[in-house]
């Protein structure tokens, strides 16, 4: 099966990262989506991001470098420009993105804390079944 | 770790009894909790029925019994506290609701 997270609020909890680490042990095919602030400065960066999950000990390789085997595959997506958008419009197209990737991975079931991302994430991907964490 | 599941409208998603199989067969413990009307007419064998015939792996089965949705849903996070399990996932918004306000555990919910 074909499995998202969202990583910020959501891989943070202890069971929400032991169960991504039980998916990963068995041989489903986890995938982590997490947007990005880049104004946020290192501390919210894409390494950052690599160090959270080592953390959290779950193994993950980045997308756009090589996926070794029995590792979730890390997604950062960056969101637009905050001096051109504002901050919903912002969050509605990572949101949107969000969802068009989880279509494009083929993503059979997706959670995530944001109750938005909840919303807009299916709409760009009907099939997917969407868990919010609360 | 436990986890803890409801029943009906959470595990009739095939994804979701393949993530709570997949915790079991890795030694996790799965734990049911679904609501129940004893003196209504979805006996506790028809649970058991269903159970097996979705093909759900799990520890225990608890039948969490109120009069309303309220009742049922506080019921289900007295049994979050008492048998610590820190996660659960369910797909109504009065027990959502009730287990976020009475338990400490992480409440899991279903949108669609």
């Amino acid at each position: 099966m074909t499995i998202g997270f969202d990583l910020d609020g959501t891989l943070d909890h202890p069971a929400l990262a032991e169960l991504a680490k039980s998916l990963i042990d068995a041989g489903h095919d986890v995938h982590i989506i997490t947007g990005c602030f880049p104004e946020a400065g290192e501390w919210q960066g894409h390494a950052a991001k690599v160090d959270k999950l080592a953390i959290l000990g779950i193994p993950a390789s980045l997308a756009d470098g090589d996926i070794e085997p029995k590792t979730a595959t890390l997604h950062i997506l960056d969101a637009v420009d905050y001096k051109k958008f504002p901050t919903d419009y912002r969050l509605r197209d990572l949101g949107l993105r969000k969802g068009a990737l989880c279509f494009e991975l083929g993503i059979e079931i997706y959670m995530d804390n944001s109750e938005d991302f909840c919303k807009t994430v299916p709409s760009m991907n009907a099939g997917v079944a969407v868990l919010q964490v609360r | 770790m436990k986890f803890g599941f409801d029943l009906d409208g959470t595990l009739d998603h095939e994804e979701i009894r393949t993530i709570s199989n997949a915790l079991f067969d890795a030694g996790h413990e799965i734990h049911i909790l679904t609501g129940f009307i004893p003196t209504g007419t979805y006996t506790s064998q028809q649970k058991l029925d269903k159970i097996a015939r979705l093909g759900v792996k799990y520890t225990k089965l608890h039948l969490c019994e109120g009069a309303t949705m309220e009742e049922m849903g506080y019921v289900k996070a007295q049994i979050l506290r008492q048998y610590d399990i820190p996660f659960m996932i369910d797909d109504d918004p009065t027990f959502v609701k009730q287990m976020t306000y009475y338990s400490t555990s992480r409440i899991v919910m279903v949108i669609r």
